[in-house]
């Protein structure tokens, strides 16, 4: 398995492998929490939407717990990746100076 | 966890953990870190992640003066990387009257062996060629001042301070504290009682329902802070650029995190809101225009544990012995960590310090002492 996990991407955004996210845990994180902080995934442009809840299973099945009792990380706005000029009254997101 | 400790610390964020740490290595390492939640869970982990010594205080300004010795040289007494970067703190003044202030708190700061400087339009430009000359008059640039990563430094200090021996519990919360009769706390947690004959209250914004479990009352306000992370880009900003309450850095890892103050005074949530993101799109891209287009990632909110004149409180209370403040930073804790967790290692094993604390003990408040500082930001 150890091959296979090695080459599975968990989190596409952050390059990160199921077997880093095993390895971790089996360092001693195991909340989903720690977990996502110490590793870094879902930090990037999807945040999270596709590798947090794959991380919470893997999560679960290396520690013999159920999904249910994985503590699962605030989602925070916004839903999807906005430039900030769009939230800047009057400014154009091109509007280079 | 044991049923007793020499000293137990409660709050698992850089105050407590760079505490236990310190106390470990000076041979203390009966020792035990408790946190309600994950470590780095509160504010540390909420925080801007900016270190500087540029305050315009004395006592702020020596104390991050020799933080800053301490965070250039962590990842290697660690052993692990934090990231610190002394990619400075550039202050942009937009008018005369700010400039002339400016330049006394320079004096002083130089004077408190922080060589910053008034720079003018064109080297700002240098330092940071995204800025937008028309934004503001002068800067004040202190190339000492920096970032860190908070939770490597979280973990860093988490892993240092367990190789050492010190017990860590994370989803361990205090409900009830309280001193008994042969001159040792009782804590009740949610995993168990422990007795100790030392606590350290690093709580951040818990530590003043702690402290009110031993009559103690800190007289602290929570204002809700609010911060945002764009998407990650190759590194091009430079320093760290504060204006008013505006503030922001990229990272190591090129997220662009930085934040503005909303007015949420006396706050009891940590919401995030759309007024935020406004106020701060609009002051961050008058400085540094090609931020419009970039993208902002997340946005989430902290509290600053507000003291009445902006310091911590550090050290013994007078009328408990044994219970001990690490708390009220007002906004500074993440880069204040380091020097704290070694002042307050240094007075619980030895009963004095390097540097002097007494002028942040909780006393200052009754005997009206407060100390001053006008550089809040964000």
């Amino acid at each position: 398995m150890r091959g296979e996990d090695e080459k599975t991407i968990a989190c596409r955004c952050e390059d990160i492998s199921v077997q880093e996210i095993k390895d971790a845990i089996h360092e001693g994180y195991a909340d989903l929490q720690s977990l996502k902080r110490y590793v870094k995934f879902g930090l990037g442009p999807c945040q999270g939407k596709t590798c947090i809840l794959l991380a919470a299973q893997i999560l679960a099945r290396e520690t013999g717990r159920t999904l249910d009792q994985i503590m699962t990380p605030t989602t925070r706005p916004p839903v999807d990746p906005v430039p900030l000029g769009f939230f800047a009254k009057g400014k154009e997101a091109d509007d280079e100076k | 966890m044991r049923s007793s400790y020499d000293c137990v610390i409660v709050g698992g964020g850089i105050s407590g953990l760079a505490i236990a740490y310190e106390l470990a290595k000076r041979g203390c390492k009966d020792v035990a870190v408790l946190d309600e939640c994950y470590l780095g869970s509160g504010s540390t982990g909420r925080c801007g992640s900016g270190i500087r010594a540029q305050f315009t205080g004395p006592d702020q300004i020596v104390l991050l003066r020799e933080a800053e010795e301490i965070w250039s040289h962590l990842s290697e007494e660690l052993g692990y990387d934090v990231h610190f970067e002394a990619c400075g703190y550039l202050f942009l003044w937009d008018t005369p009257e700010l400039v002339e202030k400016a330049k006394h708190n320079v004096e002083f700061q130089n004077r408190h062996g922080v060589m910053s400087r008034i720079v003018d339009r064109q080297e700002a430009k240098e330092i940071c060629p995204s800025l937008n000359t028309d934004s503001f008059l002068a800067g004040q640039w202190y190339d000492k001042d920096g970032m860190a990563f908070p939770f490597d430094t979280v973990t860093g200090y988490a892993q240092a301070a367990r190789r050492l021996g010190v017990d860590i519990m994370t989803m361990t919360h205090v409900f009830e504290l309280e001193s008994t009769a042969t001159h040792t706390f009782m804590l009740h947690t949610t995993q168990g009682n422990i007795e100790t004959k030392n606590v350290v209250n690093a709580a951040g914004p818990g530590s003043k329902a702690l402290a009110a479990m031993l009559d103690v009352d800190l007289p602290y306000r929570l204002d809700k802070h609010q911060i945002m992370a764009t998407e990650p880009l190759k590194r091009f900003l430079g320093p760290m650029l504060v204006k008013n309450s505006l503030y922001f850095l990229q990272t190591h890892r090129g997220n662009v995190v930085g934040g503005t103050d909303t007015g949420d005074k006396g706050a009891t949530d940590v919401d995030s809101t759309l007024e935020f993101l406004t106020k701060f799109a609009g002051e961050a891209t008058e400085i540094v225009p090609r931020l419009a287009g970039v993208k902002l990632m997340r946005q989430w909110a902290g509290y600053y544990v507000v003291s009445p004149d902006a310091h911590p409180v550090l050290g013994p209370i007078d009328e408990v012995p044994g219970f001990f403040q690490a708390n009220g930073y007002s906004g500074h804790g993440f880069m204040m960590g380091p020097i704290v967790g070694r002042l307050l290692a240094e007075y619980i094993a030895d009963g004095k310090t390097s540097i002097d604390i007494e002028h942040y003990n909780f006393r200052r408040f009754a005997r009206g002492e407060l100390l001053t500082e006008k550089a809040v930001i964000g």
